[in-house]
């Protein structure tokens, strides 16, 4: 290096010190870009729908929540459902019976939101015609699941008849599915397949079978037990006492949909679903939308007719979309928005964000998972299964492979969930990990077939799959070998259970224990281990008929049990959030489900301007 | 010349046909599907998806029917974003690109010219190895090193120019220069090879035998010649300037055309990468054609019967 050299890279590197601008306590400018009435966020991707039945995804969610309000809220400090579009309600006894008394609010175009508008979108929802992903959940509604399926509805027999018989005629003595409807109104028959399903009604549509002559059509959505009693009153039957009801129809999903601003839509565009574009869009929360670039930004303004618009504290939202991870880390250096978005920081950068004051770090409602395809050998076999996840150190994952504070886990439930008391289970073993595996014939690993660990092309899967394939070599002398797909072809692959050992992340839906269990029931279609326990799919739907939470929560613990001794599943880590966030950015809580609530957010523009305050009041109000 | 353009055009639209066809099938055998996600999508759900986009129905059809929709001009839905029509998207994407690759390019011929110009006229001097010392940067440095390391200074701690977004002037700087350098450099290569090949040319040194300026000889007879290679290699360059690119559009969240080309892909939205395919591929049979007309006027040598 000569001379001239040297003395140009202490040039360089004084300027660069001379340059950094930013204080060392927060990373990147601590002033906003814009005027102290606005708030900018990210939203990270384009949403896909922002229309709240179809809303499908982060981005999604996290804009329709907060432009269409649902019946309740959740509070951002309890965590509790609190009445947002019902002002009150009423719970039967047997807790399968609700009533809504919606309160006095519009929609932005100035009309009255009224019962009719929530029977009217929980129907849409629940109409597979809308093909909204989510419907599945609104499933907990009594006889929604024949009109969801698009059953045929059997019906203008005599009630004093043998229904049994005429059910096994309908049969034909074939496996077909067939409900008595609750109210005695008929029977659901159940077929997939559309072109038998129209030669079925053909066939018994005004047909005489056993003396009755049958009607016959596909159920329609007027058995749906979810209606308008008046202008005033929403009524919702259940199958169940779902106890987190409330909690459930806080998702975007349920909210009620502008029927004109549909129609609207469609009669000038000719399609129903532009109806969410600016021109057309009719909201029912604290902002709507008004002004939009594709895949750039979209601008919100406070609703005035929002019920608790005076608690509304900024009239300007402005969302951008900046997709990758590393870009929007440059953004929010530079001011462009005060949160980072829902979603996850690069892996690589955690250690050193971690320095700053405007890095957080929140508990996710999530878990990271390993499952065994119990269909293919050699994890047929539960004690292969049961070596395998003994033989793996969370601890030492949670600590050198990803630092961001996720919890080890011992149960595929998060402790804490509504009471829920996560197991005490000895989770790494490597004596009894070796004994299993000899037991199940394979003693030190000798004979162990080649199998093979599918994830879904991503830095932290990899380091984590290194991981645990090194443990598995040597805690148990066996050569797992890994296999990264591309996103959709690893879906594709667990859909059809094209893979030996593969990753499975599951973020809960709503904040209940079932979300997590759900995953092993034999019939969902979201269990991928292929597990199959009668014992356990009983326990899970007894508990779900109970009324009270402690009951509940202990027959969930025992169907953990045999789920864990089981082990069709190995259960990592509990997921964390972690997320920048500009320190003038008030009225942003803390949320298990990364929610954050527009109409609290604030900035604090004291804080820039160095005024000095006392303590703030940062609390949420709701009403009054 | 205009047979020449008809009978190139008649083989454009062949050979469009074939991108279309092939592309059509292949990216339709590759496993996935465009609704799956982590969480089940029903059965009931899935056939109503499937039937809004015509993937019901058997593979020939369908191919018939993008076919006929294609003449008619309707490149389809998209299913990552169900609300907007193919069309559409590259009606708001495109035009953010072809600002950002014009830019690019301008930067790229403006300096590559100028840089090769000068290391032809001053060959084997300081000058010279300068600039083609620069230019050998330019190449080996791929974009998702500069431009970071441009973002890095000029917009992270100059604060001179926003890291990325769309907007106004200031927010096409940075991603112009990172897109344009690589080409800034081949074209100041090329254009010091052709000029080296021209200045040593008889015609020149008759220029100076008649006793012209050195300048007009350099721009008004060396340099016509001396630029044809570079006009060869704009074409494809100008094709894949407009069209974007994935890494330059990703780094600066340009919401161009670019990052479709891997997102598109990824998310299995057939309708939407057949129509980049198909923008993609105009644009270069039609550059292709326009740089051959093109040659045929600078070069006097070359002439289409």
């Amino acid at each position: 290096m000569n001379k001239n050299s040297v003395v140009s890279l202490v040039l360089l590197s004084s300027f660069l010190g001379a340059c950094s601008f930013d204080s060392t306590d927060y990373f990147g400018t601590t002033v906003p870009k814009h005027k102290a009435n606005e708030v900018w966020l990210n939203n990270r991707s384009e949403p896909q729908w922002i229309d709240p039945n179809k809303a499908n995804g982060v981005p999604d969610g996290h804009i329709a929540r907060n432009i269409f309000a649902r019946l309740t809220q959740i509070h951002p400090i309890t965590s509790q459902p609190v009445p947002d579009l019902a002002e009150k309600w009423e719970i039967s006894e047997d807790g399968t019976k609700y009533t809504f008394y919606i309160r006095e609010s519009k929609w932005s175009d100035g009309q009255t939101i009224t019962a009719h508008d929530f029977e009217r979108s929980w129907k849409r929802l629940l109409n597979p015609a809308t093909a909204s992903v989510y419907a599945s959940l609104g499933l907990v509604v009594k006889d929604s699941s024949p009109f969801f399926n698009r059953a045929v509805h059997v019906k203008g027999f005599a009630e004093n008849i043998d229904v049994d018989a005429l059910i096994e005629v309908l049969k034909e003595g074939q496996e077909i599915r067939i409900d008595k409807a609750s109210d005695h109104a008929g029977l659901y028959v159940y077929i997939e397949d559309n072109d038998q399903r129209r030669s079925f009604i053909e066939t018994y549509n005004g047909a005489l079978v056993n003396g009755q002559e049958l009607e016959a059509a596909i159920t329609d959505s007027s058995v749906v037990k979810a209606y308008a009693l008046d202008d005033k009153r929403f009524y919702v039957e259940l199958e169940d006492p779902v106890l987190y009801f409330l909690s459930l129809i806080e998702f975007s999903i349920f909210a009620p949909v502008p029927e004109q601003a549909l129609v609207r839509a469609k009669n000038e565009t000719g399609n129903e679903d532009n109806w969410t574009r600016p021109e057309y869009i009719i909201c029912s929360a604290a902002h709507c939308l008004s002004e939009e670039k594709f895949r750039q930004y979209k601008i919100f303004i406070k609703n005035p007719y929002y019920w608790d618009a005076k608690n509304t504290r900024s009239d300007i939202i402005k969302i951008q979309m900046v997709e990758k991870e590393t870009t929007s880390v440059n953004f929010y250096r530079s001011g462009e928005y005060e949160w980072i978005g829902p979603g996850e920081l690069p892996t690589e950068y955690t250690d050193t964000l971690k320095q700053y004051k405007d890095y957080h770090n929140d508990p996710y409602l999530g878990i990271y998972t390993y499952i065994y395809n119990v269909e293919k050998e050699p994890f047929t076999d539960p004690n292969v299964r049961k070596a395998l996840s003994l033989a793996v150190d969370r601890d030492k994952i949670t600590t050198h492979v990803v630092t961001a504070g996720q919890q080890p886990a011992s149960d595929v439930v998060p402790d804490g969930l509504t009471g829920y008391k996560s197991g005490e289970r000895k989770m790494y073993d490597p004596e009894e990990a070796r004994r299993l595996l000899s037991e199940a014939g394979y003693p030190n690993g000798q004979g162990f077939p080649k199998v093979e660990f599918k994830y879904n092309t991503q830095d932290t899967h990899r380091l984590i799959a290194e991981a645990v394939q090194q443990m598995w070599k040597t805690n148990l002398n066996i050569d797992v070998e890994l296999t990264n797909v591309e996103w959709r072809v690893y879906l594709d692959d667990q859909i059809n259970g094209n893979f030996d050992i593969t990753r499975q992340g599951w973020i809960g839906d709503f904040p209940d224990p079932y979300t997590f269990l759900d995953l092993y029931m034999s019939y969902s279609g979201n269990n991928h281990t292929r597990w199959v326990n009668h014992k356990y799919d009983s326990l899970v739907q007894e508990a779900n008929r109970t009324a009270d939470y402690d009951v509940r929560n202990k027959i969930f613990s025992e169907a953990v049990d045999i789920l864990m001794a089981d082990a069709p599943v190995l259960p990592i880590y509990i997921y964390t959030r972690s997320y920048l966030k500009k320190p003038f950015l008030k009225g942003f809580y803390k949320d298990y489900q990364d929610h954050h609530s527009w109409k609290y957010m604030w900035i604090d523009d004291r804080w820039y301007n160095e005024i000095p305050t006392k303590e703030i009041d940062d609390t949420p109000k709701i009403g009054s | 010349m205009l047979k020449f353009i008809l009978g190139r055009s008649f083989g454009m639209v062949i050979t469009l046909f074939v991108i279309i066809f092939v592309s059509f099938f292949v990216i339709r055998f590759a496993k996935g599907s465009p609704f799956s996600q982590e969480r089940e999508v029903p059965p009931e759900v899935l056939q109503d998806l499937q039937a809004r986009y015509g993937f019901d129905k058997p593979m020939s059809t369908q191919f018939y029917n993008y076919m006929k929709n294609i003449v008619r001009g309707d490149l389809g839905l998209s299913t990552k974003y169900p609300q907007r029509t193919v069309n559409e998207i590259i009606a708001i994407s495109l035009p953010k690109t072809m600002v950002l690759g014009f830019f690019a390019l301008l930067w790229a011929v403006i300096v590559g010219v100028t840089a090769g110009v000068i290391g032809a006229v001053k060959q084997n001097t300081k000058w010279d190895y300068s600039a083609m010392s620069l230019a050998m940067v330019g190449i080996s440095l791929p974009s998702f090193v500069l431009g970071p390391i441009l973002i890095l200074f000029f917009a992270l701690y100059l604060l001179w120019f926003p890291a990325g977004g769309w907007g106004s002037a200031k927010h096409l700087v940075l991603p112009a220069i990172t897109l344009g350098t690589i080409y800034a450099a081949y074209i100041a290569r090329l254009t010091r090879g052709g000029m080296l090949e021209v200045i040593r040319a008889n015609f020149i040194r008759t220029a100076r035998a008649k006793g012209l300026k050195e300048k007009a000889v350099i721009w008004k007879h060396a340099f016509k010649g001396g630029i044809l290679p570079v006009v060869t290699f704009l074409g494809p360059a100008v094709a894949h300037l407009m069209v974007g690119s994935v890494v330059v559009e990703k780094i600066f969240n340009t919401p161009g055309l670019g990052p479709y080309f891997v997102d598109a892909a990824f998310n299995r939205d057939y309708f939407l990468i057949m129509g980049i395919v198909i923008v993609y591929s105009a644009f270069l049979l039609v550059l292709n054609l326009l740089v051959d007309v093109i040659y045929g006027i600078i070069d006097p040598r070359i002439r289409y019967e």
